[in-house]
């Protein structure tokens, strides 16, 4: 699609685990968003659904630049947003806007309605201040607030009310693009159907492109003309709405869609839910090849070496990131059934290693004999023998452990020598 | 005779900006092994009124006005605290929507999980660790022997959950209060977890109270269901009753404005308004603001609970005086 409005190409964001006090260093990186590569018209409404923790606020935040990317590009009409900076990504800024989860927190509670509106209003076009109760006004009435509230405080409305005053605030600037990090999720069910009517008017209205983030797969599904589904940073399945939440392919999207809960006591009774065995993975140390296969039915050998590529399926528009998509749907029925039967409670519970301490214990030894202290040596033994002990029991980090028995043998040494030269001190003083 | 009988259940908080009438008049009986959904918007009173039955109000602000809890021959809500403590967590347990906050960071699992045991005398120490043991192998901990020694930190927030599960069940209550005990987790964990509580219910024989916003959660869980808004019950019956027939415009209107259930591209019908100021009591059917049937009778005439069919009663004045059809 060369006519694609907004294009996020191979985005990657990674953030660095550093540890340590004076000398930082990087123990790791976390794979937010891992090869994100998506295409926008204008006008078009992706719901990105998954997990918490899967990357999907980080994939928004990065697409407006409020993270840098560390690999990738998102291009904005004819923008590069990836290669502004300073002023004229401020500028750009009018182009795009982010809604919030939390009205709570996402308004300043100082700033009356009007204030904040005019501000926004501000930034991006010069108005006369006389227009500019006008124009704060019709911003309301469009988000189906009364102009007369203009002088109130946030903490003055309801949630629902917040939440248009965010929208608000988003649509001051007349953006192309918006992107909505979970705006109902906060919300009463009552509530929330009155955010979601308004922010699909306003889209057609306006002509807005969306990228609408929640982890509720009805709500998405509501609003959204493609859901994108997203597992550890990487999208495993995108397609057309109602073609990815009634005939799912990719085994976890199926799991996902099984799963959520619907007011229908009949089909309830009737339905089979796929459980899928243990929790996510942690993006610190995902499992290798396709990140799913821990957790998948229908994992095999080769779903631990290598990622697979996408598989289009039956058009273009769906496609979906599993390597035996074939298989899985033509025997998906049976195979998921054994596994919603079987597999229920088998889990791989994923231990994480307590860090060592082998320098620690080192050093104490090494004290031990720069200062003759029993203080510092005989710690060092009793600590390396704990962890030595849970080491071998296999819940420590096993990379310490020369570490920690230098220390262990320097503490004791250096122990044995003082508690020597003591007594021979004595000794040759009383003889 | 029901297990629980909750009789014309009132809690008011004396706050500095009036009284809020958080729980106003609420009855429902529930039978043993029985499933009984409580639904309803924040603010509408679910929590506090299982709170309310086991004492753990905080008085003041709050204070039980009126009402009786009958739990197998003892009025909970007039009772001493001692007869109280000994049946809070050991017949009615309760589990928390938060499980990253209710568990002790400085506690072993092991040690809060044995608590409920130790405290109600039920076991000594030993066995206490037995059972204990026992428990989390049956809520699917893998590898309990090694874990039941670790920390809460340790545990993932389904995993904690499922401790909390174990926690309430070790005893084997008569009664077990889920409060939104799947809202913070993500939506294979909760189903997870659901079909979780499911199981051990079935095992125990245990009466379950499940306190939500979620209608989707409900509708495969429970027996009954009682749907409450600004601190009444406005309407009670059995699931498909609740589904299939609703009566109250509430429940009919919440109904319609779910996602799940409406075609794409549709808009959604909406409930006007915004939910009751309960510290501003309107002397009739708290649900008029925002009501389509409203008539002048209902903004002055409190409605009660009546039978609209078998097991199946409402709170309108409209349904009940039959002019209303769905």
């Amino acid at each position: 699609m060369s006519d694609a409005y907004l294009q996020i190409n191979n985005l990657k964001t990674h953030f660095p685990v550093e540890k340590g006090i004076l000398f930082r260093k990087v123990t790791g990186t976390v794979k937010a968003v891992d090869g994100v590569s998506l295409r926008l018209a204008k006008g078009e409404v992706l719901g990105l659904v998954g997990e918490s923790g899967c990357g999907k606020s980080t994939l928004g935040r990065t697409v407006l630049q409020l993270i840098k990317p560390t690999e990738g590009t998102v291009v904005l009409g004819d923008r590069t947003l990836t290669d502004l900076d300073g002023k004229e990504l401020r500028s750009a800024r009018a182009d795009f806007q982010m809604i919030f989860q939390d009205p709570y927190a996402s308004l300043n509670p100082r700033m009356t309605v009007y204030s904040m509106l005019a501000e926004a209003i501000q930034a991006h076009c010069k108005l006369p201040k006389t227009d500019l109760a006008g124009e704060v006004g019709a911003l309301m009435e469009k988000v189906g607030l009364a102009a007369r509230f203009m002088r109130k405080y946030p903490h003055e409305f309801s949630g629902g009310q917040r939440q248009r005053i965010a929208i608000a605030r988003a649509l001051a600037v007349e953006p192309k693009l918006i992107i909505a990090d979970e705006p109902v999720s906060a919300l009463d069910v009552s509530i929330q159907a009155q955010i979601l009517n308004l922010l699909s008017e306003l889209t057609r209205e306006m002509e807005l492109t969306m990228i609408f983030i929640s982890h509720d797969l009805s709500v998405v599904k509501h609003i959204s003309d493609r859901i994108a589904v997203m597992y550890l940073g990487r999208i495993v399945e995108i397609g057309p709405a109602t073609e990815v939440f009634e005939h799912p392919q990719h085994p976890y999207t199926k799991a996902l869609v099984s799963a959520v809960p619907m007011p229908d006591p009949n089909s309830e009774s009737t339905r089979k839910r796929i459980l899928l065995p243990g929790d996510p993975p942690s993006p610190l140390n995902p499992p290798s090849g396709c990140t799913f296969h821990p957790r998948c039915p229908h994992a095999e050998e080769r779903c631990q070496t290598a990622w697979p590529s996408f598989e289009s399926l039956k058009n273009d528009t769906h496609v979906a990131a599993c390597i035996h998509l074939a298989d899985v749907n033509s025997e998906g029925s049976n195979l998921s059934k054994a596994s919603s039967e079987s597999e229920q409670y088998k889990f791989t519970p994923e231990l994480t290693l307590m860090n060592h301490r082998g320098k620690q214990i080192l050093m104490l030894g090494i004290l031990g004999w720069v200062c003759c202290s029993y203080f510092t040596a005989i710690p060092a033994w009793i600590m390396g023998k704990e962890d030595l002990k849970i080491m071998e029991e296999g819940r420590m980090n096993q990379d310490g452990k020369d570490m920690t028995k230098i220390g262990m043998i320097l503490g004791m040494v250096s122990s044995i020598v003082s508690t020597v030269a003591i007594v021979f001190l004595v000794l040759k003083e009383i003889l | 005779m029901p297990l629980l009988d909750v009789n014309d259940l009132t809690t008011y908080f004396h706050t500095r900006n009036g009284v809020v009438r958080a729980v106003d008049g609420v009855s429902f009986q529930l039978e043993k092994g029985e499933t009984l959904g409580i639904v309803g918007e924040s603010g509408s009173g679910k929590s506090v009124t299982c709170m309310s039955m086991l004492g753990l109000i905080p008085q003041p602000p709050g204070r039980i006005e009126n009402g009786s809890a009958h739990f197998d021959g003892t009025d909970l809500l007039n009772c001493s605290q001692k007869e109280l403590q000994s049946i809070r967590g050991r017949r009615i347990a309760m589990i928390f929507q938060d499980p990253m906050t209710s568990l002790n960071p400085y506690l072993r699992i092991e040690d809060q999980l044995i608590e409920p045991l130790l405290i109600h005398g039920l076991a000594d120490k030993a066995s206490a660790k037995i059972q204990a043991l026992d428990m989390l192998d049956a809520v699917g901990i893998q590898d309990a022997a090694s874990r039941i020694r670790g920390y809460p930190h340790e545990f993932s927030g389904g995993m904690r959950q499922r401790v909390m599960i174990a926690m309430a069940l070790i005893t084997k209550p008569d009664v077990l209060i889920a409060d939104e005990p799947s809202t913070a987790l993500d939506v294979t964990v909760q189903a997870q977890i659901l079909e979780l509580i499911k199981k051990e219910q079935q095992e125990l024989g245990t009466a379950v109270i499940l306190i939500t916003h979620d209608l989707g959660v409900v509708s495969g869980f429970c027996d009954r269901i009682n749907v409450m808004y600004g601190g009444k019950i406005v309407e009670s019956g059995s699931t498909s009753d609740i589904f299939y027939d609703p009566q109250h415009p509430y429940n009919r209107a919440l109904q319609n404005s779910i996602p799940a259930l409406q075609a794409k591209g549709k808009e959604l019908y909406t409930i006007p308004g915004m939910p009751p100021d309960m510290s501003k009591p309107n002397a009739g059917c708290s649900f008029v603001p925002r009501c389509e049937h409203a008539t002048d009778l209902c903004t002055s005439e409190s409605p009660k609970l009546k039978n609209v069919g078998q097991a199946h009663t409402t709170a309108c004045l409209r349904v009940q005086s039959e002019n209303l059809k769905p």
